[in-house]
Protein backbone atom coordinates (compact mmCIF):
# COMPACT_ATOMS: atom_id res chain seq x y z
CA UNK A 1 0.00 0.00 0.00
CA UNK A 2 1.47 3.50 -0.85
CA UNK A 3 1.39 6.12 1.53
CA UNK A 4 -0.86 8.07 -0.29
CA UNK A 5 -3.18 5.61 -0.07
CA UNK A 6 -2.58 4.93 3.41
CA UNK A 7 -3.25 8.69 4.20
CA UNK A 8 -6.75 8.49 1.96
CA UNK A 9 -7.78 4.78 3.76
CA UNK A 10 -6.27 5.94 7.39
CA UNK A 11 -7.97 9.47 6.86
CA UNK A 12 -11.99 8.70 5.94
CA UNK A 13 -11.62 5.58 8.16
CA UNK A 14 -10.55 7.32 11.30
CA UNK A 15 -13.26 10.05 10.78
CA UNK A 16 -16.21 7.35 9.98
CA UNK A 17 -14.89 5.68 13.02
CA UNK A 18 -15.11 8.44 15.38
CA UNK A 19 -18.48 9.81 13.85
CA UNK A 20 -19.96 5.95 14.17
CA UNK A 21 -19.13 5.71 17.90
CA UNK A 22 -20.82 8.69 18.97
CA UNK A 23 -23.88 8.11 16.82
CA UNK A 24 -23.92 4.68 18.69
CA UNK A 25 -22.83 6.31 21.98
CA UNK A 26 -26.27 8.75 21.48
CA UNK A 27 -28.51 5.99 19.87
CA UNK A 28 -27.48 2.41 21.58
CA UNK A 29 -25.77 2.97 24.77
CA UNK A 30 -27.31 6.11 26.64
CA UNK A 31 -30.89 6.30 24.22
CA UNK A 32 -32.61 4.40 27.02
CA UNK A 33 -31.40 6.66 30.01
CA UNK A 34 -31.40 9.94 28.08
CA UNK A 35 -34.75 9.50 27.73
CA UNK A 36 -35.46 8.45 30.93
CA UNK A 37 -33.70 11.25 32.39
CA UNK A 38 -35.83 14.03 30.16
CA UNK A 39 -39.19 12.07 29.21
CA UNK A 40 -42.41 13.08 31.97
CA UNK A 41 -45.00 15.78 31.25
CA UNK A 42 -42.85 18.27 32.87
CA UNK A 43 -39.88 18.68 30.51
CA UNK A 44 -42.45 18.99 27.77
CA UNK A 45 -40.87 20.80 24.38
CA UNK A 46 -37.14 21.07 26.66
CA UNK A 47 -36.84 17.69 26.92
CA UNK A 48 -37.56 17.09 22.93
CA UNK A 49 -35.15 19.61 22.16
CA UNK A 50 -32.27 17.81 24.41
CA UNK A 51 -33.47 14.17 23.05
CA UNK A 52 -33.00 15.60 19.49
CA UNK A 53 -30.04 17.74 20.44
CA UNK A 54 -27.61 15.32 22.21
CA UNK A 55 -26.28 12.51 19.04
CA UNK A 56 -25.93 16.20 17.08
CA UNK A 57 -23.77 17.69 20.01
CA UNK A 58 -21.84 14.43 20.38
CA UNK A 59 -21.33 13.90 16.77
CA UNK A 60 -19.92 17.74 16.53
CA UNK A 61 -17.52 16.70 19.36
CA UNK A 62 -15.74 13.86 17.40
CA UNK A 63 -15.65 16.13 14.28
CA UNK A 64 -14.13 18.62 16.37
CA UNK A 65 -11.24 16.57 17.92
CA UNK A 66 -11.14 14.94 14.33
CA UNK A 67 -10.36 18.23 12.76
CA UNK A 68 -8.08 19.54 15.56
CA UNK A 69 -5.48 17.87 14.21
CA UNK A 70 -3.36 18.92 11.72
CA UNK A 71 -0.56 16.76 9.60
CA UNK A 72 1.67 20.23 9.09
CA UNK A 73 4.44 20.60 11.45
CA UNK A 74 8.15 21.84 11.57
CA UNK A 75 9.16 18.99 9.93
CA UNK A 76 6.13 18.74 7.53
CA UNK A 77 5.81 21.71 5.57
CA UNK A 78 3.94 20.32 2.21
CA UNK A 79 1.93 17.70 1.63
CA UNK A 80 4.83 15.64 -0.83
CA UNK A 81 6.53 16.03 2.93
CA UNK A 82 3.75 14.62 5.24
CA UNK A 83 3.06 11.75 2.58
CA UNK A 84 6.54 10.68 2.29
CA UNK A 85 6.66 10.03 6.00
CA UNK A 86 4.62 7.05 6.73
CA UNK A 87 5.57 7.00 10.70
CA UNK A 88 4.07 10.02 10.67
CA UNK A 89 0.78 9.55 9.26
CA UNK A 90 0.16 7.04 11.44
CA UNK A 91 1.10 8.77 14.18
CA UNK A 92 -1.18 11.27 13.18
CA UNK A 93 -4.30 8.71 12.82
CA UNK A 94 -3.41 8.10 16.52
CA UNK A 95 -3.46 11.33 17.53
CA UNK A 96 -6.90 11.82 15.67
CA UNK A 97 -8.29 8.85 17.39
CA UNK A 98 -6.95 10.41 20.74
CA UNK A 99 -8.43 13.66 20.20
CA UNK A 100 -11.98 12.06 19.25
CA UNK A 101 -12.09 10.46 22.58
CA UNK A 102 -10.98 13.24 24.71
CA UNK A 103 -13.41 15.38 22.94
CA UNK A 104 -16.08 12.87 23.15
CA UNK A 105 -15.40 12.73 26.89
CA UNK A 106 -15.08 16.60 27.73
CA UNK A 107 -19.22 16.64 25.54
CA UNK A 108 -20.78 14.11 27.58
CA UNK A 109 -19.36 15.90 30.86
CA UNK A 110 -20.29 19.62 29.74
CA UNK A 111 -23.85 18.07 28.46
CA UNK A 112 -23.97 16.78 32.48
CA UNK A 113 -24.01 20.42 33.24
CA UNK A 114 -26.56 20.72 30.50
CA UNK A 115 -28.98 18.62 31.78
CA UNK A 116 -28.54 19.23 35.42
CA UNK A 117 -30.17 22.88 34.49
CA UNK A 118 -32.94 20.88 32.64
CA UNK A 119 -33.90 19.22 35.53
CA UNK A 120 -33.63 21.76 37.66
CA UNK A 121 -35.86 23.78 35.39
CA UNK A 122 -38.18 20.90 35.33
CA UNK A 123 -38.07 20.14 39.32
CA UNK A 124 -39.23 24.13 39.99
CA UNK A 125 -41.88 23.88 36.95
CA UNK A 126 -43.26 20.81 38.93
CA UNK A 127 -43.21 22.41 42.28
CA UNK A 128 -44.92 25.73 41.19
CA UNK A 129 -47.54 23.20 39.32
CA UNK A 130 -48.12 21.78 43.17
CA UNK B 1 8.39 -7.08 20.92
CA UNK B 2 9.81 -5.32 24.22
CA UNK B 3 8.12 -2.28 22.84
CA UNK B 4 5.08 -3.94 22.14
CA UNK B 5 5.56 -5.28 25.70
CA UNK B 6 5.54 -1.93 27.24
CA UNK B 7 2.70 -0.69 25.51
CA UNK B 8 0.77 -2.91 25.98
CA UNK B 9 1.70 -2.85 29.86
CA UNK B 10 0.83 1.03 29.50
CA UNK B 11 -2.32 -0.20 28.10
CA UNK B 12 -3.62 -2.62 31.12
CA UNK B 13 -2.67 0.26 33.15
CA UNK B 14 -4.28 2.91 31.85
CA UNK B 15 -7.42 0.26 31.75
CA UNK B 16 -7.09 -0.88 35.39
CA UNK B 17 -6.81 2.45 36.35
CA UNK B 18 -9.91 3.49 34.81
CA UNK B 19 -11.50 0.25 36.00
CA UNK B 20 -11.09 1.23 39.65
CA UNK B 21 -12.03 4.60 39.39
CA UNK B 22 -15.29 3.62 37.59
CA UNK B 23 -15.58 1.27 40.53
CA UNK B 24 -15.02 3.07 42.99
CA UNK B 25 -17.13 6.03 42.04
CA UNK B 26 -20.45 3.93 40.89
CA UNK B 27 -21.71 2.70 43.45
CA UNK B 28 -21.91 5.94 45.67
CA UNK B 29 -23.29 7.99 42.57
CA UNK B 30 -25.98 5.96 41.94
CA UNK B 31 -26.75 5.89 45.89
CA UNK B 32 -26.85 10.02 45.41
CA UNK B 33 -28.72 9.82 41.97
CA UNK B 34 -31.71 7.48 43.73
CA UNK B 35 -32.27 9.81 47.03
CA UNK B 36 -35.58 10.92 45.74
CA UNK B 37 -38.10 10.70 42.86
CA UNK B 38 -37.08 13.62 41.18
CA UNK B 39 -33.31 12.56 41.00
CA UNK B 40 -33.66 9.45 40.37
CA UNK B 41 -35.20 8.83 36.26
CA UNK B 42 -31.84 10.76 35.82
CA UNK B 43 -29.14 8.30 37.64
CA UNK B 44 -28.60 5.56 35.23
CA UNK B 45 -27.51 8.43 32.28
CA UNK B 46 -25.23 9.79 34.85
CA UNK B 47 -23.98 7.09 35.79
CA UNK B 48 -23.60 5.72 32.81
CA UNK B 49 -21.89 8.76 31.09
CA UNK B 50 -19.33 8.76 33.57
CA UNK B 51 -18.59 4.95 32.89
CA UNK B 52 -18.03 6.00 29.19
CA UNK B 53 -16.23 9.16 30.14
CA UNK B 54 -13.41 6.99 32.22
CA UNK B 55 -13.14 4.44 29.85
CA UNK B 56 -12.64 7.57 27.06
CA UNK B 57 -10.20 9.23 28.90
CA UNK B 58 -8.18 5.90 29.14
CA UNK B 59 -8.69 5.00 25.11
CA UNK B 60 -7.33 8.45 24.88
CA UNK B 61 -4.33 8.19 26.64
CA UNK B 62 -3.50 4.82 25.15
CA UNK B 63 -4.69 5.55 21.79
CA UNK B 64 -2.43 9.16 21.22
CA UNK B 65 0.50 6.79 22.18
CA UNK B 66 3.14 5.33 20.31
CA UNK B 67 5.41 2.11 20.68
CA UNK B 68 8.41 3.46 22.23
CA UNK B 69 11.36 4.54 19.98
CA UNK B 70 15.02 2.92 20.30
CA UNK B 71 16.48 5.09 22.59
CA UNK B 72 13.74 4.68 25.36
CA UNK B 73 14.01 0.92 25.14
CA UNK B 74 17.93 1.02 25.85
CA UNK B 75 16.64 -1.13 29.38
CA UNK B 76 13.46 -1.98 31.25
CA UNK B 77 14.36 1.49 33.49
CA UNK B 78 14.04 3.88 30.67
CA UNK B 79 10.96 1.61 29.59
CA UNK B 80 9.09 1.81 32.75
CA UNK B 81 10.41 5.37 32.52
CA UNK B 82 8.43 5.68 29.28
CA UNK B 83 4.98 4.69 30.71
CA UNK B 84 5.51 6.52 33.56
CA UNK B 85 5.86 9.55 31.37
CA UNK B 86 2.55 7.93 29.13
CA UNK B 87 0.86 8.02 32.07
CA UNK B 88 0.65 11.46 33.31
CA UNK B 89 -1.53 13.01 30.56
CA UNK B 90 -4.22 9.79 31.83
CA UNK B 91 -3.88 11.10 35.74
CA UNK B 92 -4.35 14.58 34.43
CA UNK B 93 -7.46 13.81 32.41
CA UNK B 94 -8.97 11.65 35.09
CA UNK B 95 -8.23 13.58 37.94
CA UNK B 96 -10.10 15.99 35.74
CA UNK B 97 -13.21 14.18 34.68
CA UNK B 98 -13.58 12.91 38.47
CA UNK B 99 -13.76 16.70 39.62
CA UNK B 100 -15.98 17.60 36.91
CA UNK B 101 -18.20 14.62 38.16
CA UNK B 102 -18.07 15.70 41.82
CA UNK B 103 -18.66 18.92 40.85
CA UNK B 104 -21.67 18.22 38.83
CA UNK B 105 -23.14 15.70 41.29
CA UNK B 106 -22.53 18.10 44.14
CA UNK B 107 -25.10 21.01 42.33
CA UNK B 108 -27.42 17.91 41.26
CA UNK B 109 -27.82 17.17 44.72
CA UNK B 110 -27.75 20.77 46.11
CA UNK B 111 -30.74 21.71 44.14
CA UNK B 112 -32.51 18.72 43.67
CA UNK B 113 -32.03 16.84 46.76
CA UNK B 114 -33.51 19.14 49.39
CA UNK B 115 -37.24 17.29 47.02
CA UNK B 116 -39.17 15.02 49.29
CA UNK B 117 -41.17 12.27 48.02
CA UNK B 118 -45.04 12.53 48.51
Amino acid sequence: MTNELYLYISYFAAAMGGVLFAAATAALWLRRSHREATGGRASGRLGKILRRAFPAWLILAVLLGFTSVTYFDCGHKDYASVVADRGHLIHKTQEQAAAMACYLAVALTAYGFVLTAALIARARTRARRS
Amino acid sequence: MTEFAAWSMLAAVAGGLAVIVALLVRGPMRAVLTANATLAPSSSFYVRTFVLVVALAAIAAVAGTGLPCEKQSESTMTLIWWAAAQLQPLCWSLGGFLMGYVLLLTVLFAALGRYRDQ
